[in-house]
């Protein structure tokens, strides 16, 4: 592929990626069984501040954004457009889309939500334009301090989800689902979806002595 | 209505996605080198 058509085909992958992650988190706020530790926070904040989950989803972006300074981690342009971008969208699917109040609507739409949010981090991630803030933040404090992924992973999100159940975020099995399925899920289609970084040489094949 | 429309599509999507990525797999679960080059997975010493 023309280095050309490979960065239209990134930057097509990170809007639309960026676009439909706001949908897909919307989707399973909406599903009401429960949301991902991250949004379990940004709930909680919009019931004491009534800013709205859009809003707060890009205000909670910046904050992240800005706690990479001490950690001295690089944003990409896919970084800063994740913060202004998910929010928004977000917004608009909520707008859009009421509360299921039937069990199989409510387990059908946060599958569907889970399944959109998937396919979008594939999109993005696959994109190479950076990762998300609350990823990135992560992954600094593994390459700053040392600290293993997995560890400042769920340390980062068990300390928010506290945050957003104490001042009443929607914590449910929701909760625990996205927990332990969006990693597997993007996993395995991220391969599908991951932009050719440049066409690499073939490499010369050496004899063995 | 239109959420349980727009979650099945994209549960049949991914799906559909998953599927195809799994089978393009050899009988160890490995990714196919689809990057034009040597598999990033690989060391770059080999």
């Amino acid at each position: 592929m023309a280095p050309r058509m490979i960065f239209a085909r990134r930057v097509t992958q990170l809007l639309v990626g960026l676009f439909l992650y706001g949908v897909g988190i919307a989707l399973i706020v909406r599903a009401a069984i429960g949301v991902s530790p991250w949004d379990v926070l940004t709930q909680g904040i919009d019931n004491h501040t009534g800013l709205g989950f859009g809003l707060i989803t890009n205000l909670i972006g910046i904050v992240v954004l800005l706690l990479w300074i001490p950690i001295r981690q690089k944003p990409g342009i896919g970084t800063v457009l994740n913060v202004l971008l998910v929010g928004p969208s977000a917004q608009l699917t909520l707008w859009v889309v009421p509360e299921q109040d039937e069990l199989w609507a409510q387990v059908l739409v946060f599958a569907g939500g889970l399944a959109i949010v998937a396919l979008a981090s594939g999109l993005y991630i696959g994109a190479r334009f950076g990762p998300g803030p609350r990823d990135g933040l992560m992954t600094g404090l593994h390459s700053r301090f040392g600290i293993r992924i997995w560890i400042a992973r769920t340390a980062v999100e068990v300390t928010v989800l506290l945050i957003g159940w104490v001042l009443g975020g929607n914590v449910g099995i929701g909760t625990l689902l996205f927990a332990v399925l969006i990693g597997p899920m993007v996993g395995v289609v991220l391969p599908r979806l991951m932009v050719p970084a440049a066409i690499e040489p073939q490499r010369k094949e050496v004899p063995i002595p | 209505m239109i959420a349980v429309i727009v979650s099945t599509a994209a549960l049949a999507l991914w799906a559909i996605l998953a599927t195809v990525e799994l089978m393009s797999r050899d009988g160890y679960g490995r990714i196919p080198d689809r990057t034009f080059g040597p598999s990033p997975l690989l060391p770059r010493s080999l």
